[in-house]
Formats: structure tokens, C-alpha cells, sequence
């Protein structure tokens, strides 16, 4: 390999756009990123195309049409996240506009009884669709078209009557001015009342009970009834209020320009549906904000201006606007339709990871990683009552502890620890184990964080956040994969976190990319702050404080390195390497009663998969054209546990060669005398003698001293 | 052609006495006090480099299309900028227009209402802004610097009397189809009508359904009520090319020359047309390429008088060309426009 | 008949929708007839017919697109546009037939398009033929002819023939709408297309695992649309010798979405027959005709009809209950 190719290879392992692109994409912020870039293009075409564009005078007059069409736009942007369609918002806001200058101009009310009549009436009108659709169960859109023309006629029948004392009568009041033509801050009035409403909107679509509802529905009808939301009532109460909103509108229109015409909002619902789904409210219901709303309405508002002011005639026009729509419903239904097929299609970023050559381990070699037959007839503790024990504990009383996939912590007790209980439930997937100096059993939870459980069993929270790394996209200060911890004599918890970019099901995907995703943590309890010590190792797993406080040990398992992270002491800070190039993926470790350190070896390494770690190509090409259930994946079915010094001096390896009763062994602990075996996937905990070893040597004596 | 500008030449002498005579003594005086150059010199001050803007309901019909010709042909003639919009029936379009327009401080803005109402507010605003506003054809409630356009009552009732003096002897039946019942033209027409049938107290008003401008309507209307009444004398409505479609279901149900069919508007090709084979019978039109050219001689008497925007409205009815089946010539319509 | 009255009567003795909107259309004839005097004279159930012609010829257009569980709203817009281009290239000099020509091939164009963008890129038929028509209409305005309304050149007799002309004293719409009906009910109860229309509608996923092509089928569906909808734009531009472009602005589309669902084609798909789409055209023929005849003015007669139509989708939606299991909230 050359060593410009070696470099670029290097890099890419540290940096990838790819893994830049895939983390963007997968933000919900960039869902309207595209039409705000959009937005912001129209406006600069217009402050380009037409000369005085950016004069105050003309961005004050741009702007204060700009609230009518808001409100319709919200209005019809509420329906469509419920999963439905209002094709009468143009009707009611031409009624509400109407209504507005009868009780205003003709009968002369005061502004605020005026204000509350029109959103009263907005709201019976959209109560009529939304009986028709939330409890008759009618389609939203034949419903609302059909109310749209009975709207529309009974507007046009009763119009005539009024028109002419709306337009000869004309009440003077000052507030009715400044709803249509004042300024605040040289804001247009009605467009800081707008702001309100939105900002009120907001919280109350993704803040608040009835808007999660109103999402839910949209989003999935049925499971939002099994979950037992009142469906009828909500979307009766979401026509309601897209009723009200489009009265809003047509109040504004009433201020602004005392008039009401035959066809005042005519074709008002084509334009706000073509806003709405410009901005990114989806058609199929569930996703939409308050925020797309109004991107999509500047967007349409200022290219329909833009397009009049440059005298772009009828033709066109209509052309355009059906483009326009197209492309953006297009783009919408293909976007859902594909966005996590190609998500997970660039996600997975492969870099190089060049292992060095495989140490033999084959059967009766001269190898120390040997295979033999040591592990093959442990005892089974637990058999098929525990699932997946990941990691194994003993305490004081020679109790077993482990935690297994139901998200519960088991206590195994008894001469043979034929007593299974389930000693806690915490819920996510229970993984490393330790004890304080309290005898708390504190756990590294996959998918939730540190917890803690007390001796009589109830359950809390040591931490799931740690500190945000700068300049990173994708937000990893919540905790993903707590693998393991150890706690140092000071209190203070060092733990591991695997990946910041997988979640406990998908961790395997990690070991395809051969990239540093990983962390080791501190959270101090003393503080109660959680600080990240070490980035970017590759996938630490095992944590293991050293016999004299002063070091924690921890496992590399893609890279099949032990390493070692100074705490206290001169070399403070640093980290050493202990051991390269084991013949397997390293997982847990823990101290050993000779002042050494137990290794589990969660599978074993093949040529086939160090050739594939060392061409990235290959396994990108992998990733993108083969379904992930037909990957190449490390080999777990067959794992060991070694021994090792401090110093890095492999002594001893343990083999179940049969790989029947512990094929992939993600941890072991020693207790009096005894080595006991974890394995994620296996069914049971196993045992064997250590006849060599202390028999009166538990783990929490050597971290905490014998008890008082 | 000849008749058209005879009837052009009429038009401008009368828009200039009107101007001159709303213009008062002290625009007369000031101009005796000048030569034959000075007066040149304010013209070409008053007119340089001003802009005139247009905005119909829509571009794509012969009205407005021979509008827009006439008001660009005079308008560019005399050097001034010409600017149209066209909001293809979209009032919000349309209303977006002339708000940019306004604030853009155009001179002169020529707009064709919709509505009595719509843009009241607005013309208020471009007149306090310095804009002066001549509305075309059809008013609204605000009374701006000027109106050019038909005497849509007094036009009406014109109608009206004619179809009192061939109905009142053979029944009275008579048959409105509207077009828009809230559209100003409509109404004010049909005033006219109804003042002319109440007068004579002979005329039965069997049917007054509004078509919303589509002739196909018109046809299925005029048809419905042939049925019911087959002594029908006429049928009358604002605009000719709807009425083209009730004179069809007149020939279908053959009675074309017993029920006499009356429209009015922009005297267009297809109007001949339909009057030589008689699917019209009678035609009160006008020549909105010459209402265009009336817009811009009041501009230019506006502009020499230095007025102040709204500060002397004035209004400049059209006058009416009766064509009926018997006389229509080839020169009497206005070829429709192509593309340009 | 007897197959009709079969189809009338449904299959349970439970009273189908169409027997239930027969049974309206009937007493209002009746009522009508009554109280009208000259309704029910022969010359005016003609005139009826006549004006209910155009409405009918779309409305079987945009069933079999409803049968097949879609939508066609730039129905109105195509038949205008290509009507009109029509005219427009007669009176630029080109004979009858050439130019009848081109304006079905710009309508099949728009047609298949529609079929594409639904079958392909899967929008919604809702906004895929809303867009469409305004795409449509807009390119014919900006392109394709010269102004709002298109006029026939004069001396055009042989096709002012299709809409004014009379065939053994029955005029030419009434002719045109009955050979439509025909046709689409043989097309639709008589050929493996047909049969095909109705599995797409009733269960898409299961006629593609029939093996039924389904995407072809979808653009079919719409192409024949556009092509019934050329067809009643020619009718309506000769019968009146002037096409108004300005029609897709009326809710001509709407009413032929009444007549459709009216007589009991289901939204949903996979239901209905060309017995419906005539069933509800003479309803709504009977009760305009009456409201004209009255007097009743166009807004309340909206009223009334909308009133109807609503009336028409709660019963349906009563007969055909929805299945909260299976619906989704977003199927508008």
C-alpha cells in the first residue's frame, strides 16, 4: 500500500463526510433545513430579480399580507397533522372576514366583542367538519369540499344584503386601525399577533398533551386508539381550532382592507396546501410544525409576489405553482418512503483497521492461547432460568448477581444456587456489574445509563448524560451503550461506553466500521458530574481498577487491545498499551486472587474478517448491497478467558473448545475459589474450580477490605 | 376601420373638454398666458418619464386584451413607461399588485375592480401616496382621481327601453341571465333594466339565474326556462359572449328571431360572428381599445393640470355602438389578438 | 333488466345506494312534475337530458378512475385545454381532424402523466391531479391558445355537428353521454381490463400478487379519463361554438364527483357501476332542471346539491362503515 493511499485510509478513519452526511440526515432539524434552504433562495432570487425589493416600505406591506395567509396556513397545517385535509379554510376565512365588518361596521360592537364573535363562528364552521369527519367518520377531503361550497354559497347569498352598508357605514376606531395597519417596533401589527399565536401553537403541538395526541393520530390511527386516545374527539377538536385559526386570518384581512369581495379567499386552500406541504408538513399525517408552517407560507407568499411584481403573467403562474407543488410532494412522499433505507445505507462508514497477523491458537500448538477443554464441563448455575448474563457478580454472602435481556437484575442464592429471584427491574439491558463501597450493586444499563440498586432492592439513577463533545453533529451526551464499570476508592465511577453510534441491537454494526466510537467516563458522586476522560477508543468494553488503585485497566474489542489509563500517581492522565494483537475480541476484565487480571474473549478473530477489517471498500460495498442480515459479522459462537498481568504477560487461557456450553464468554468473576462465566447470548451461568486460587478470596474484600 | 376612428376622434375631443372643464379657470388661465412652445414644453414636462400601470381581473379576454393595447399604444406614444400586471382571476394576486405597485410610487395606476369594495382601502392609500388611481369600467365605492368606463345604469336602462318597444305587444316575458350577481357591472346593469321594465309596468321578469360568465350555463338556464315558457320575448344579460350560449339553446329549440337575445360589452370578433348568424340579435358594445386611449388623454390633462391625486374626480362614460343582426358590418368588431 | 334490477335491489334485499338514489330521483320527478307545469313535457325532459349531457359523458371518465381507488381533479382543466387548443388550431387553418388529433394527443399526454406521477412516484391522486390541472391549464393558457375563451371558426359545420347536431331527433350530447355509459359499462362488466380496474380498487396489493400489472393499469385508468374528458370538451365547445377555459374555475369538477359518489361508487374503491354514474346524473339533472325552473337562485342551488352529496357519503359511509383496524387516519 502506498503511503498516500495508507494516509487517506487513516484519515477516513477519523474523519468521514459520509458519517457527516448520514449523522445530518438522521437529525429531525434538518427535515425543514431543505425548504428553509428553499425559502431563503426565493428571497434572495426576488431581492435580486426586482429592483427595491429590500426597502422597508415594501417588506412592511409584503409582510403585513403575510399574516392572513399564516393563520391559514397553520390552520390548515393542524388538520394536516391530525391525518386529515380542510380544503374550507379559504371559505371560513371569507365568512370570517365578512362577519368581522357586519358586527364591526354595521352593527358597530366594540373590537373586543367583534374579536370573540369571529373566532366563536370560525370555530362552529370548523366544528361542522370536524362532527362530519372526528364523529361521522366521513373523508376529509370530499367532507370539507362539500362544506366549502355550502360555505361559499350561504357567504355569497347573504353577502349582498350587507355589501352595501359594509361599505357605506364605516366605524372609526383606533384599535381596529392599528389590528390592520399598525406597527409595533416597525413590526406589522398583525403579524407580531401572528407570532404569538405561533409561538402558543408550538408549545401546543409538541409541548402538550392534546398536540402529542393530535401527532399520534396522524401518525398512526390505530395504535393511537389501542392506546386509548379519544380519536373522534380530538380530531372534532382539531377542526375547531384550524376554524378558529382560519377566522384569525380573515379577521386581519377585515382591518386591513375593509372589504369583502365574491371572491375573497378564493383558491386560498390550494395555496395553503401547497405552503403547508412546501414547508415539510407531511400529507400522510403525524409530522408537521408550527415552524414549516410559516417557512412554507413566506416561501409561497413571497414567490407568488415575486412572480406578480415581475409581471410573470397568468399562464405561467398556474404553471409554476403546479410544478412547484409536484416536485414538493414528490420529494415528500419519496423522502418518507426512503429516508431510513438511505440513512442506513450510508450510516454504517467502514475504515481501514489493519490488525496485524493472527496469533496461533490452535489445538495442542505451543501457543498460550492453545485451545483446550477447561471451560467445557462447568457446572451450570441457572440453567435456562437466566437469559443472556452479561456479567456476573458475587457478594459477600457468595449470592450471584447478573442481569439479563428482560431488563431485570436476578439474584441466584442456596447451596447451589437454586434460588432464582428477580432481585430488580430497571429495564433496558443489563451489563457490567460492580459493587460500592455500600454494597450498592451499581449496573451499566444498554440504552439507559448508569443506575444503582440498593441491598433491598430498589432501583435509581447514578447518571445518563455526560458531557456534549463540541463540533459534533449527532448529540452524544446521552448515553447509548454503558458496557461496564469499576468503581476507584475514592467513590469516583469509571465506566465504558461501547458506541455513541449504535444502539444495544445493533451493536455488532460497530465492529463493520473499525472506527473509534467509543468513551470512557467518569461520573464522581461526590459532584454528581459526569465527565468524559478518553474519545474516540474503539468500542471499550471491560473495566477493571487495578489491584493498587492507582490504573484502570479496560478492553479494546475491535482492536483486540488492553489498555491502561493512569488515575493517580505520576503518570496520571496517560494511557499505556498492555497488549496487542490478541487472537480474540477482548470484553470484560477483573482482578484475579494472584494480583493478576481475568480477560473474556467474546469470539475468536478470523483471517477471513481481519482480511475484511483491512478493506473498507469491501465491506462499504457489503454494507449498501447485501441485507444486513447477510453481513459478515466478528465471530462470537467461540470465546475464551485468559489471564494476564499487569504488565501485559499472557499466563493462562481457558477454553470451551465444543462451543456448546459457553461459545461466547463476555465475562468471568472469581469468588472464593470458584471462576464464574457470563455470556450475552448464553442460558446459564457457569462455574468452574480454580484450585490454585485463593479459596478465601472474594472481589469485594479486595476492593473494600474484609467487612466491619 | 373608418367608423372606429371617426368614433376615436369623437372620444378624445370629449375627454379633453371634460379635462379642460374640470380643470376650471385657473388652468385656463395659466395656459393663455404661455406660448404655443410653452404649452409644448409642459407637456412633454408633465409627461416624461412617468409611469402609467395597469391591472385588469385578467389578461386573456378581448376587453382587457384590447385594453391593454390601447392603454400601451397611447401611452407609449407619448413617451411614458407602461407597466400591466396580470393576477389571472387571483384577487389575492391581484391585490399583491397593486400594493407593490403603490409602493413602488407609480404616477398613474389604472385598475379594473372586481369588486365595488376590495381595493377601497387601498386606492385610499396610493392617493395619499401620490398615485393617481382611474378606475376602468367597472367603479368601486371609493372615488378616486378618475373613472373611465361605461354608464352602466343609465346603459342598462338603455337596454331595458329597447326591450320594452319590441316585448311590450307580444307577452312581456322576459329573461335575465346575470353574470355575477355581486360583480358592479351586474348590478348596476340590472338596476338599469328593472328601472326601464318598472317603468313601462309591461314586462314579467320570469327568470333571473346567475350563469357566473359561462356560456354553457347560460345555455342550460335559457333552456330550462323555454320549457316552461315558450312565449319568451327576449333575453338580456351584461355580457355578450355569455349570452352567445343562450342564443344557442334558442336555436336549438328553434325559435332563433321569436326570442330575441340582447348582450353587451367589448364589440369582439366573435360578437359579429354571432350576429350575422344570428344567435345574437342585439349587440350595445363598446370599443375598449378606445376606452384604453381615453385613460391616457385624461392622464395627460391630469398631468398638464398638475392635480393633485383624488382632488378633482371626474368620469368619463363611454359611448354605446348598437349593433344589432340586421346591420352588423365586418368593420364594427375588433379582430381578437393573438399572441404577442 | 332483470340484471339491472338485480343490481338495483343489491344482493341481501338490503336497498343499495343506487336504489335509494333511484328512488329520490323518482319522487322528484313525480314532485316536479306536479307542481311544474311543462316538466314533464317531452321537450323538456330533453332540455334535461341535454344539459345534463356534459356532466354525464365526465362523470363516467372519472368513475372508472374512482372504481380503480383514485382521483381525478384535472379532469375539467384537460377537457378545457384540449378543447380549446382544438379550436385553436382550426382557426390557425388546419382541418377538422388533424386538429382533433393533436388536442387527444395533448390530452392523453396529460393523462398518462397523471397514471405516472401516481403510479411511479406514488403522491397522493388528490394532489397529483390537482397539480396536474393547474400544470395543465397553465400550460395551455401561456402556450397553447391565445385568450380565455376559444371559438370555433366560422363555416364549421362538421364539428358544430357534435354538439348541435341531432341523430333520429335525439341531439348529439344526449347520443354522445349514452354511447359513453355504454361503452364504460362494457368495458368495465365485460373485459379482463375492466375486471382489473375493479381489483386495483378493491385491494391493490392483491391484484399485483395476482399478477394483475398494476402500474400500467393506473396510467390506463387515467389516460381513459383524459380521453373521456377530451371528448366532452369537444361536445361542450361545439354545443355553445365557444369553450371557456375560465370552467376549471367553476365547480364543474365537484359536480361530477357528486354524480359519481351519488349513485353509490365508492371513494374507496372497487364498487360501483356506470348504473350509478346515471343514476346520480339524472338526479342531479332532475333537481337543477326543477330549481332553473323555479327560479331558485345558483347559490341556494349549491346549497341544496351539496346538501344532497353530503346526505349521499354519510349513507355510504353508514353502509360501508369504516374498519378502525385497517383504516389509516391519512387515506383522505
Amino acid at each position: 500500500m502506498s503511503v498516500i493511499s495508507d494516509t487517506y485510509l487513516k484519515l477516513h478513519a477519523k474523519w468521514s463526510l459520509q458519517r457527516t452526511v448520514a449523522e445530518l440526515l438522521s437529525k429531525r432539524w434538518m427535515e425543514p433545513a431543505v425548504p428553509f434552504i428553499m425559502m431563503l433562495g426565493v428571497i434572495v432570487f426576488c431581492a435580486v430579480a426586482i429592483p427595491n425589493y429590500l426597502t422597508l416600505d415594501n417588506l412592511t406591506d409584503t409582510s403585513s399580507q403575510f399574516a392572513e395567509f399564516g393563520f391559514v396556513v397553520l390552520a390548515m397545517t393542524v388538520v394536516l397533522v391530525v391525518g386529515g385535509i380542510d380544503l374550507s379554510v379559504g371559505a371560513i376565512f371569507a365568512m370570517a372576514d365578512f362577519i368581522a365588518l357586519v358586527l364591526f361596521n354595521v352593527y358597530e360592537l366594540p373590537i373586543g366583542l367583534v374579536v370573540i364573535l369571529v373566532l366563536l363562528s370560525g370555530g362552529l364552521l370548523g366544528a361542522i367538519n370536524g362532527f362530519l369527519i372526528g364523529y361521522l367518520k366521513l373523508g376529509a377531503f370530499l367532507t370539507t369540499l362539500v362544506t366549502l361550497i355550502i360555505i361559499r354559497a350561504t357567504f355569497d347569498l347573504t353577502a349582498p344584503t350587507f355589501a352595501i352598508d359594509i361599505a357605506t357605514s364605516y366605524n372609526e376606531s383606533a384599535a381596529w386601525e392599528f389590528l390592520g395597519e399598525g406597527t409595533l417596533w416597525g413590526i406589522p401589527a398583525n403579524v407580531c399577533i401572528l407570532m404569538v399565536i405561533a409561538v402558543i401553537g408550538h408549545a401546543l403541538l409538541s409541548r402538550s398533551r392534546p398536540g402529542w395526541h393530535i401527532a399520534a393520530i396522524g401518525s398512526n390511527r390505530k395504535a393511537a386508539r389501542h392506546a386509548g386516545i379519544p380519536i373522534n374527539r380530538t380530531i372534532f377538536w382539531t377542526y375547531v381550532l384550524s376554524g378558529m385559526l382560519c377566522s384569525l386570518g380573515g379577521l386581519m384581512y377585515a382591518a386591513r382592507l375593509n372589504s369583502s369581495a365574491s371572491n375573497t379567499g378564493d383558491g386560498l386552500e390550494v395555496m395553503a396546501l401547497t405552503a403547508a406541504v412546501l414547508g415539510g408538513v407531511s400529507l400522510a399525517g403525524g409530522k408537521g410544525s408550527v415552524g414549516r408552517a410559516l417557512i412554507g407560507a413566506t416561501t409561497i407568499l413571497v414567490l407568488i409576489n415575486g412572480l406578480v411584481r415581475l409581471g410573470v403573467t397568468g399562464g405561467p403562474t398556474f404553471a409554476l405553482e403546479g410544478l412547484i407543488m409536484l416536485v414538493a410532494v414528490g420529494i415528500d412522499v419519496k423522502w418518507m418512503k426512503n429516508k431510513n433505507k438511505a440513512i442506513s445505507k450510508i450510516y454504517v462508514v467502514p475504515a481501514l483497521l489493519d490488525l496485524g497477523e493472527l496469533p496461533d491458537a490452535t489445538e495442542n500448538s505451543d501457543s498460550i492461547y492453545a485451545q483446550n477443554d477447561a471451560l467445557t464441563n462447568a457446572e451450570p448455575i441457572g440453567l435456562g432460568k437466566v437469559d443472556g448474563p452479561e456479567d456476573v457478580i458475587l457478594d459477600r454472602q457468595g449470592r450471584i448477581y447478573t442481569g439479563t435481556r428482560e431488563g431485570w437484575i436476578m439474584r441466584l442464592s442456596g447451596e447451589n444456587f437454586e434460588d432464582v429471584e428477580v432481585f430488580a427491574r430497571i429495564g433496558g439491558r443489563p451489563l457490567g456489574l460492580a459493587f460500592d463501597r455500600d454494597e450498592n450493586l451499581l449496573v451499566c444499563v444498554g440504552g439507559m445509563g448508569v443506575y444503582g440498586v440498593r441491598p433491598d432492592g430498589e432501583v435509581f439513577k447514578v447518571t445518563d448524560e455526560t458531557n456534549r463533545t463540541r463540533w459534533k453533529i449527532a448529540d452524544d451526551s446521552r448515553l447509548r451503550l454503558a458496557d461496564d464499570l469499576d468503581i476507584a476508592p475514592d467513590g469516583k465511577i469509571y465506566f465504558s461506553e461501547a458506541t455513541t453510534r449504535y444502539e444495544m441491537h445493533s451493536w455488532a454494526m460497530d465492529g463493520l466500521e473499525g472506527r473509534g466510537n467509543g468513551r470512557i467516563i467518569c461520573h464522581d458522586p461526590a459532584t454528581g458530574q459526569t465527565r468524559t476522560l478518553i474519545r474516540n477508543l474503539m468500542f471499550p468494553n471491560g473495566i477493571c481498577l487495578a489491584h493498587d488503585g492507582q490504573s484502570i485497566f479496560f478492553a479494546l474489542t475491535w482492536i483486540c487491545q488492553i489498555k491502561r489509563y493512569w488515575i493517580a500517581g505520576p503518570k496520571k492522565g496517560t494511557v499505556e498499551t498492555v497488549i496487542e494483537n490478541l487472537p480474540g475480541n477482548p470484553d470484560n476484565i477483573n482482578r484475579s486472587s494472584d494480583g493478576n487480571y481475568w480477560l473474556a474473549m467474546t469470539g475468536m478473530r478470523t483471517p477471513a474478517y481481519d482480511l475484511a477489517m483491512r478493506m473498507p471498500g469491501f465491506r462499504t460495498r457489503m454494507v449498501k448491497r447485501v441485507p444486513p442480515d447477510e453481513w459478515l459479522y466478528s465471530n462470537i459462537n467461540n470465546g475464551s478467558v485468559i489471564k494476564f498481568t499487569a504488565e501485559g504477560e499472557v499466563l493462562a487461557s481457558y477454553w470451551d473448545k465444543s462451543a456448546e456450553n459457553h461459545p461466547a464468554i463476555t465475562s468471568m468473576r472469581e469468588h472464593r475459589g470458584y471462576l464464574y462465566l457470563g455470556g450475552l447470548m448464553n442460558n446459564r451461568i457457569g462455574r468452574i474450580p480454580l484450585p490454585d486460587a485463593d479459596p478465601t478470596w472474594d472481589s469485594s474484600d479486595s476492593y473494600w477490605g474484609p467487612k466491619a | 376601420m373608418k367608423r372606429n376612428i371617426l368614433k376615436g376622434l369623437a372620444v378624445t375631443v370629449m375627454a379633453a373638454t371634460v379635462a379642460l372643464a374640470a380643470g376650471g379657470a385657473i388652468a385656463a388661465g395659466k395656459i393663455s398666458g404661455k406660448t404655443e412652445r410653452m404649452v409644448r414644453s409642459d407637456f412633454v414636462d408633465a409627461l416624461n418619464g412617468k409611469t402609467v400601470a395597469f391591472v385588469p381581473i385578467s389578461l386573456g379576454l378581448p376587453l382587457s386584451d384590447f385594453w391593454d393595447a390601447g392603454i400601451r399604444d397611447a401611452a407609449t406614444a407619448i413617451g411614458m413607461n407602461y407597466v400591466v400586471k396580470d393576477p389571472a382571476w387571483n384577487m389575492n394576486a391581484m391585490s399583491q399588485a397593486i400594493s407593490a405597485l403603490i409602493s413602488e410610487k407609480v404616477d398613474y395606476l389604472v385598475v379594473q375592480n372586481p369588486d365595488v369594495q376590495v381595493f377601497a382601502k387601498l386606492f385610499r392609500k396610493a392617493e395619499q401616496n401620490g398615485t393617481h388611481v382611474i378606475q376602468l369600467n367597472m367603479a368601486s365605492n371609493y372615488r378616486s382621481s378618475g373613472f373611465v368606463g361605461v354608464d352602466w345604469v343609465s346603459h342598462g336602462q338603455e337596454v331595458g327601453d329597447d326591450i320594452v318597444k319590441q316585448c311590450a305587444a307580444k307577452g312581456g316575458k322576459v329573461a335575465i341571465v346575470q353574470g355575477e350577481l355581486t360583480a358592479a357591472a351586474n348590478v348596476w346593469f340590472n338596476v338599469g333594466l328593472m328601472k326601464a321594465f318598472k317603468a313601462s309596468g309591461k314586462i314579467n321578469v320570469v327568470n333571473d339565474q346567475a350563469a357566473q360568465w359561462d356560456a354553457t350555463k347560460a345555455h342550460d338556464i335559457t333552456a330550462a326556462v323555454l320549457q316552461q315558457h315558450p312565449d319568451l320575448c327576449a333575453t338580456v344579460g351584461v355580457w355578450g359572449i355569455m349570452m352567445m350560449g343562450s342564443g344557442q339553446a334558442i336555436k336549438e329549440a328553434g325559435k332563433t328571431g321569436e326570442v330575441l337575445v340582447y348582450g353587451s360589452g367589448s364589440n369582439s370578433r366573435p360578437v359579429c360572428d354571432s350576429l350575422q348568424t344570428g344567435i345574437l340579435d342585439k349587440h350595445y358594445g363598446y370599443d375598449s381599445y378606445l376606452q384604453g386611449r381615453d385613460v391616457v388623454n385624461a392622464i395627460q390633462a391630469m398631468a398638464q393640470m398638475k392635480v393633485e391625486p383624488g382632488e378633482r374626480p371626474f368620469a368619463l362614460y363611454t359611448p354605446i355602438d348598437v349593433l344589432a343582426k340586421e346591420t352588423v358590418a365586418k368593420d364594427d368588431c375588433r379582430d381578437l389578438m393573438g399572441k404577442k | 333488466m332483470a340484471g339491472l334490477l338485480a343490481g338495483l335491489l343489491g344482493r341481501f334485499g338490503k336497498p343499495s345506494q343506487e336504489l335509494i338514489v333511484f328512488a329520490i330521483a323518482v319522487a322528484c320527478f313525480i314532485f316536479f312534475a306536479v307542481s311544474l307545469q311543462g316538466f314533464a313535457s317531452i321537450g323538456n325532459i330533453v332540455a334535461m337530458l341535454r344539459s345534463i349531457a356534459i356532466l354525464g359523458i365526465l362523470s363516467t371518465g372519472m368513475a372508472v378512475v374512482v372504481i380503480g381507488r383514485g382521483l381525478d381533479l384535472s379532469q375539467v382543466s384537460v377537457m378545457a385545454i384540449s378543447a380549446a387548443w382544438t379550436l385553436t388550431l382550426m382557426n390557425g387553418g388546419m382541418t377538422l381532424f388533424p386538429a382533433m388529433a393533436l388536442g387527444l394527443l395533448f390530452a392523453l399526454a396529460i393523462g398518462v402523466l397523471n397514471g405516472w406521477i401516481i403510479a411511479f412516484i406514488e403522491i397522493p391522486p388528490l394532489f397529483a391531479t390537482l397539480a396536474t390541472g393547474l400544470v395543465c391549464f397553465g400550460v395551455g393558457r401561456w402556450l397553447l391558445i391565445d385568450s380565455v375563451h376559444a371559438y370555433p371558426p366560422k363555416g364549421a359545420d362538421d364539428f358544430l355537428f357534435i354538439g348541435q347536431g341531432h341523430l333520429v331527433g335525439i341531439p348529439m350530447p344526449i347520443i354522445i353521454f349514452i354511447v359513453a355509459a355504454v361503452f364504460v359499462h362494457w368495458m368495465l362488466s365485460r373485459t379482463v381490463v375492466g375486471r382489473h380496474i375493479f381489483g386495483l380498487g378493491d385491494n391493490m396489493l392483491a391484484a399485483r400478487l395476482m399478477g394483475v400489472a398494476v402500474r400500467p393499469l393506473i396510467i390506463f385508468s387515467y389516460a381513459f379519463s383524459a380521453f373521456i374528458a377530451f371528448i366532452a370538451g369537444l361536445t361542450m365547445a361545439s354545443s355553445v361554438a365557444s369553450m371557456n377555459t375560465e370552467v376549471i374555475n367553476s365547480t364543474l369538477v365537484f359536480d361530477v364527483l357528486l354524480v359519481v359518489v351519488l349513485g353509490g361508487i365508492s371513494l374507496s374503491g372497487g364498487r360501483g357501476s356506470i348504473v350509478s354514474v346515471v343514476v346520480g346524473a339524472c338526479l342531479i339533472g332532475i333537481l337543477l332542471n326543477g330549481m332553473t325552473i323555479l327560479n331558485v337562485n345558483s347559490d341556494a342551488q349549491n346549497i341544496a346539491k351539496s346538501v344532497v352529496l353530503l346526505a349521499a357519503i354519510v349513507i355510504d359511509r353508514r353502509l360501508h362503515p369504516k374498519d378502525e383496524e385497517t383504516d389509516k387516519q391519512g387515506d383522505h
